[in-house]
């Protein structure tokens, strides 16, 4: 399994400014494998949670959430726990850190918050898109994307990015994320003052 | 997967011992080759965690051919002894892996006829990781009690949920013949690294 991400600038009327190259994704981290595992075996294990709690959780790779946005598959009878996630802390989450990545890393060194006050972007809603099976070249995939926004007044710099996905524990009636994947950002990419940041991982395998 | 420099792998060995457990040979840890377009399916079908219905034009097979909608992870591979439909199987098959692989090219049956061979139940070793790398295996024993030998030119991982679709698919890079009353244990040890 191969993971690359990729990073879109847009300006404030969201033409491309400028296209990254793919970077190679290192890595998956430990909660990954953990709930893999769990996803196979209907396991439970403990995992580090992104509040750096060590607790069983329930099964879930889920990272795809249109948090902040129109949510579809909201169910009514969870809203209340669904509204205790913060929008930065599932699916794609970015952060300013710069310290070496660790097997055993749950949380991203220093997160950026979302929100547009000094050191902060918008998080707009994290999607799923492009899956496809090329039976040509043996490859499959699909990509996990979200796109920030600088409402700050400053330019703001990503030195690392990473996946969180929605945690679930006591019969899914609490959430707390746990981080899956941690990449540093090398070199930075710098986001002013009314631009976006489209953020873009691809997963795939090939035969 | 060996085109990657990837850090999330996919690795298999084997050992086939006599029927006293007297160990005959032990494989190298091998590359696998590799996951199947189910895989990354029912990957993404975890991240989201919900039916492929709401995202017309992503399907999956099962080991029959048919095509669905997973409405269920479908990555749950523990299976019972005898049971050849889920967890890790064996075949006789040697045609190259296609990345449309839903199926063993000919699996092998369980029992003790002719060509057949004894499914235990599908084992896990807990997740374990070092300072570099997480990890945990998936374990199977195959025993031989046909009476005759039996070759084993493939294998896979079936995951099970509303319906059974391939995971992976390998073919041995030698196959292995297993004598009779011999038995063959593999192992996927599935992991990440930094």
């Amino acid at each position: 399994m191969d993971i690359k991400f990729q990073f879109e600038k847009l300006d404030k009327n969201k033409n491309i400014v400028s296209v990254s190259p793919k970077y190679q994704s290192k890595s998956f981290v430990e909660n990954f494998l953990k709930l893999l595992f769990m996803d196979m075996i209907v396991g439970g294990l403990n995992i580090y949670g992104i509040d750096g709690v060590y607790r069983g959780m329930g099964a879930s790779l889920r990272c795809v959430v249109n948090m902040g946005g129109e949510d579809f598959h909201r169910v009514s009878a969870l809203a209340d726990d669904w509204n205790r996630l913060a929008v930065s802390d599932v699916g794609i989450i970015i952060g300013s850190g710069t310290e070496p990545i660790l097997i055993t890393d749950y949380q991203l060194q220093t997160k950026i918050h979302n929100g547009n006050e000094a050191g902060e972007l918008e998080y707009l809603p994290c999607s799923g898109t492009n899956f496809t099976v090329n039976t040509g070249t043996d490859v499959a995939s699909f990509e996990i994307i979200r796109i920030f926004r600088n409402n700050t007044g400053d330019p703001i710099t990503i030195n690392e990015m990473g996946i969180s996905q929605i945690g679930s524990y006591s019969g899914y009636s609490y959430y707390t994320p746990a981080l899956i994947i941690r990449d540093l950002v090398d070199p930075g990419q710098t986001v002013d003052d009314g631009e976006y940041l489209k953020a873009k991982y691809t997963i795939q395998i090939a035969a | 997967m060996t085109k990657y420099n990837n850090k999330s792998s996919l690795l298999y060995n084997y050992t086939i011992a006599d029927k006293n457990d007297t160990i005959l040979k032990k494989s190298r840890l091998k590359k696998c080759n590799s996951y199947v377009a189910n895989f990354i399916s029912l990957l993404r079908n975890a991240f989201y965690n919900y039916s492929f219905a709401w995202w017309p034009g992503t399907l999956t097979k099962t080991t029959d051919g048919s095509v669905y909608r997973p409405s269920t992870q479908n990555l749950l591979v523990s299976s019972t002894t005898g049971d050849i439909t889920q967890g890790l199987v064996v075949g006789s098959g040697d045609t190259a892996v296609d990345i449309e692989d839903y199926s063993l090219e000919t699996i092998i049956a369980n029992g003790t006829s002719a060509g057949q061979l004894q499914y235990s139940a599908v084992t896990f070793g807990a997740p374990t990781e070092t300072s570099t790398v997480a990890k945990f295996i998936v374990t199977r024993t195959f025993t031989n009690g046909s009476g005759g030998d039996v070759t084993i030119k493939e294998i896979g991982l079936i995951g099970r949920g509303n319906y059974d679709s391939l995971l992976i698919r390998d073919v041995l890079t030698s196959p292995e013949t297993i004598a009779h009353t011999e038995k063959i244990t593999f192992n996927y040890t599935l992991q990440t690294s930094l």
